[in-house]
């Protein structure tokens, strides 16, 4: 498992210097002079353009400008906003939490809901119930989330005074933030219930027609027994790979989902940045949802590993 | 004499799938007759009439400059559409290349492609697709490059997996030793088996896309304005929710029931052309 562990990482830092190749060419391969957005004005001195030029590295070779990147990304140095001119890891990390307890909740949604009706469905097989969650499935699949959460907000905030509206609540207040949670939640998670569901169904389907179920069966054991005791348990296998590649469609959901609810996170800076065309920010935002999303599937195949001791050898 | 029963092509068979094409031909048609279609100009406003419910002159209301969402919706099926597809088209020429290419001679050729499929698929599209467009600037002919650059790493990986398949078969090696070189066994033996997988992918990958696109627009980054999208008309709509939640209404219903019938004519066809994937998601 340790060895496996170790590969895992070791893995991981390709992906990751790539991630930090494309974002420095992010900034180098835009339109237009960086140095001369830093500035935001109109009109600015060649004098002014050559010392901003120089102080932001912009006069090196552009391999020595990568270099120069990379060591201050690893100092945990991610520049400052052309506009507030604060540092970006701080703007970042002011919101992350925002994002992360978003894509948390969602998570837990789609596994407390997705599972379950997957497994239901799969044991009445062919019936109205299969029929309808499978149905349902489908469609929720196929619904964008920013539509799904205005949904939400027209019928639970706004007819339904139920929710509040916008904002991510009060910090410091936990009943608050839960409260203004459950929205955003579900419209970030409901399309992974709809897949899980899914997954899950046709993978305890799969797992209902061999031979230890069968046993178990034919030892007189009760139905719901073999379908949690023996069934699930190994159908669960499929769900848990599907649920880690969710993490980054949800972290992706989250960005969207944050900007109808008007929640200050991760993916209402990335795209108030690209409105902007601050690329600090644009640049920092991706590397940290980037580095967030490598270490996420680096647990998941933690979990996998735990999970399948197959996977281990492979 | 009783007519011998009239067999219909198998993707009819399935009634999902019969309803998805069914949906999707009538809006292929609704694309393209849209100046026929479209009661007015989507693009006149008319102060006299500004967030109208629906009713008789407005079939599907009006927006907060007096637009006609239908007429809105009806050429904002052009720009979904043309996005869906030319990006799927993009991003299925260079997973088919490289996934062909990668699956097929193996080694370092291999090992590139399946590092750079690994590093996109980690990556939820639409972070994918901001990034490019981050890079390319908006404008419609930038976001089809941005969903097609987003999207083509799952096709390479499906082709990828079929390529490694293929190669082992016994047509392949008897091909091989009456002297085809890989140009020729790619060309003639390798591609056209793996049509039937790639068709499958591609389909859902333009609901996908579809989905990008309308995501960027509701963003206020996809394709610029005056161009009605239905992103956009969800993204307008937005701000008169409480008054006028028709237009995010039907903009939505406009995008999910076209992802809609685009995942059931995939279902359909992956029963019916890869029985193998059945048991996927």
């Amino acid at each position: 498992m340790g060895a496996y562990l170790v590969r895992r990482v070791l893995l991981a830092i390709p992906t990751l210097g790539l991630v930090l190749i494309a974002t420095f060419f992010l900034v180098r391969l835009t339109p237009g002079d960086p140095a001369a957005a830093y500035l935001e004005e109109v009109t600015v001195t060649r004098s002014q353009l050559e010392a901003v030029r120089h102080q932001l590295g912009l006069d090196r070779p552009v391999p020595v400008q990568l270099l120069y990147y990379a060591h201050r990304v690893l100092r945990g140095d991610l520049g400052r906003s052309y506009f507030t001119h604060q540092p970006v890891l701080a703007m970042i990390g002011a919101r992350a939490g925002f994002t992360l307890e978003l894509a948390l909740a969602a998570t837990v949604l789609s596994v407390v809901l997705g599972v379950p009706l997957g497994v239901v469905a799969a044991s009445k097989r062919n019936t109205l119930l299969d029929y309808l969650v499978s149905t349902a499935a489908v469609v929720c699949y196929s619904m964008p989330r920013f539509w799904v959460g205005l949904l939400l907000i027209l019928t639970f905030a706004v007819r339904l005074p139920w929710f509040p509206v916008i904002g991510a609540g009060t910090p410091g207040n936990p009943i608050d933030l839960l409260h203004h949670l459950v929205l955003p939640a579900v419209a970030v998670g409901l399309s992974r219930v709809a897949l899980l569901a899914r997954i899950t169904r046709s993978s305890v389907l799969e797992v209902i027609q061999q031979g230890f179920v069968q046993t178990a069966r034919s030892k007189g054991l009760a139905e719901r027994g073999v379908l949690f005791r023996h069934a699930l348990r190994n159908a669960l296998i499929p769900v848990l790979t599907v649920l880690g590649v969710g993490v980054g469609h949800l972290i992706g959901g989250s960005i969207v989902v944050e900007a109808v609810f008007v929640r200050t996170g991760l993916g209402t800076l990335l795209v108030q940045a690209m409105q902007g065309r601050d690329y600090p920010v644009i640049q920092g935002t991706l590397l940290v949802f980037a580095l967030g999303i490598v270490i996420v599937n680096m647990i998941v195949d933690a979990m996998y590993a735990l999970a399948d001791p197959r996977v281990r050898y492979r | 004499m009783v007519a011998p029963p009239r067999s219909r092509p198998p993707v009819l068979r399935h009634r999902g799938a019969t309803l998805g094409l069914a949906i999707l031909a009538t809006l292929a048609v609704v694309a393209l007759a849209a100046p026929w279609l479209a009661p007015r100009d989507p693009l006149a406003q008319d102060f006299t009439q500004v967030l109208k419910g629906p009713g008789r002159a407005h079939l599907l209301g009006t927006d907060q400059l007096g637009r006609d969402i239908l007429s809105r919706l009806i050429y904002g099926s052009r720009a979904s559409l043309l996005v869906g597809s030319s990006a799927v088209l993009l991003g299925g020429a260079i997973g088919t290349g490289a996934g062909l290419l990668g699956g097929f001679f193996g080694g370092w050729v291999d090992r590139g492609v399946v590092g750079a499929i690994d590093v996109f698929l980690s990556f939820p599209t639409i972070l994918l697709a901001l990034a490019f467009v981050a890079i390319l600037g908006s404008g419609l002919a930038n976001v089809i490059v941005a969903i097609g650059l987003a999207v083509w790493a799952g096709v390479a990986r499906v082709i990828r997996g079929e390529a490694i398949r293929l190669r082992e078969q016994d047509f392949v090696t008897a091909a091989r030793g009456v002297g085809a070189g890989d140009a020729h066994i790619l060309r003639r033996h390798i591609a056209p088996n793996v049509i039937g997988p790639l068709i499958v992918v591609l389909t859902f990958d333009v609901g996908t896309a579809i989905l990008t696109e309308a995501t960027l627009g509701f963003l206020g980054i996809g394709v610029p304005p005056p161009t009605p999208t239905w992103g956009r008309v969800v993204s307008e709509g937005r701000d008169y929710l409480r008054i006028a939640p028709w237009a995010i209404t039907f903009g939505g219903l406009a995008i999910s029931i076209t992802v809609l019938a685009l995942n059931l004519v995939g279902d359909g066809l992956r029963d019916l052309l890869d029985p193998r994937l059945r048991h996927e998601g």
